[in-house]
């Protein structure tokens, strides 16, 4: 059976977390959530650090669900033998405030409020550029993917990158050719964004070296708006810059 | 003239049965009771007209999603981007 957009469920296995104390908000849309194997939500935590307040929402349990570490995991139906996916069973529903505080807090970390007004204009780098991953850029992962190490493009803002050395990215393949929102192009149509997969790396799992780095390895304004845009419609997120805007 | 200032066209048209009897139930479309006939009938056809759009674009986006699951890179990378963030820490 699909998660449902909204519920929470246990994450298993999580070293050096007591059982039962961290969860995973399911955030992808529906449709996504009914057709794909891989899953996308944020993770509640029993604590957050203190710059993660204006992403997250304090729960009626007392846990917090953070969209700074927006996630995607194998659903439990589909994980591969070796790698089992950690979703477990439900531990409830965020209720609508909960849900819409959530993406109101996942649409500033975003920045969509900037990239979707007038005039956007891109905050540049804070503190030592080269020390962590920057938004708008391209970074390769270090575990090769089907023999290749991947381009993943950071949409988490500098300053959390700077603080956390965390950052969320999403995947990009030259083997979609779908044009549609979900999949924006980037560098001229040579590689398209998929971000409903957008996940959250530490840093020791992008190439941070320069000799590392992909060529181009930044994205235009124009096309973090795409990607923005397209995160919007596989995180159902609409509604929340509607919000935002007002 | 609609609201907005929206130009609407009238065209004389069958009423099936079923819907014969939504203009005594104003108050599903949340409009109040003692709406006239024609305003209840037009709100329905806005409504089934944007039901109708909405469930086509559900659709495409179905198999949308379906053709990019089907991509051979994909369940390789779903994998390694779990792997990848487990390891990471941010759990």
């Amino acid at each position: 059976m699909p998660l449902l957009r909204g519920t929470i469920h246990e994450l298993t296995d999580v070293p050096d977390a007591s059982p039962g104390s961290r969860g995973f908000a399911v955030l992808t849309n529906d449709r996504w959530n009914a057709v794909m194997t891989a899953i996308g939500g944020a993770v509640v935590r029993p604590e957050i650090l203190p710059f993660e307040t204006s992403y997250s929402v304090r729960l009626r349990d007392g846990r917090f669900a953070t969209a700074a570490r927006v996630i995607s995991l194998r659903a439990p139906d589909a994980a591969p033998p070796g790698d089992p996916s950690p979703i477990g069973p439900s531990q409830g529903s965020l209720t609508d405030e909960e849900l819409d505080a959530l993406e109101d807090g996942f649409v500033r970390f975003l920045q969509i409020p900037m990239l979707l007004s007038t005039s956007p204009t891109a905050r540049r780098p804070v503190g030592d550029a080269a020390t962590y991953p920057i938004w708008g850029e391209l970074y390769r992962g270090r575990e090769p993917i089907a023999g290749e190490r991947k381009r993943f493009l950071v949409v988490s803002p500098n300053e959390w990158n700077q603080a956390t050395k965390i950052a969320s990215v999403v995947r990009t393949t030259a083997q979609t050719k779908a044009d549609v929102a979900q999949f924006p192009s980037i560098h001229g149509g040579r590689t398209r964004a998929c971000c409903g997969d957008l996940s959250t790396f530490g840093p020791s799992e992008l190439l941070m070296a320069r000799r590392d780095r992909p060529d181009p390895a930044t994205c235009t304004l124009k096309e973090m708006t795409a990607v923005v845009r397209g995160i919007m419609v596989t995180h159902d997120l609409a509604d929340a810059a509607r919000r935002a805007a007002t | 003239m609609g609201k907005g200032g929206v130009v609407l066209k009238r065209v004389s048209l069958s009423i099936p049965e079923d819907v014969q009897e939504a203009p005594r139930h104003p108050d599903y479309l949340g409009l109040p009771q003692g709406t006239s006939q024609s305003k209840v009938l037009e709100n329905l056809l806005l409504i089934g007209w944007r039901t109708v759009k909405r469930q086509r674009a559900e659709a495409q986006e179905l198999a949308l999603y379906a053709a990019y699951e089907k991509d051979p890179e994909r369940v390789a990378a779903s994998t390694s981007i779990q792997r990848m963030t487990l390891r990471s820490g941010v759990v």
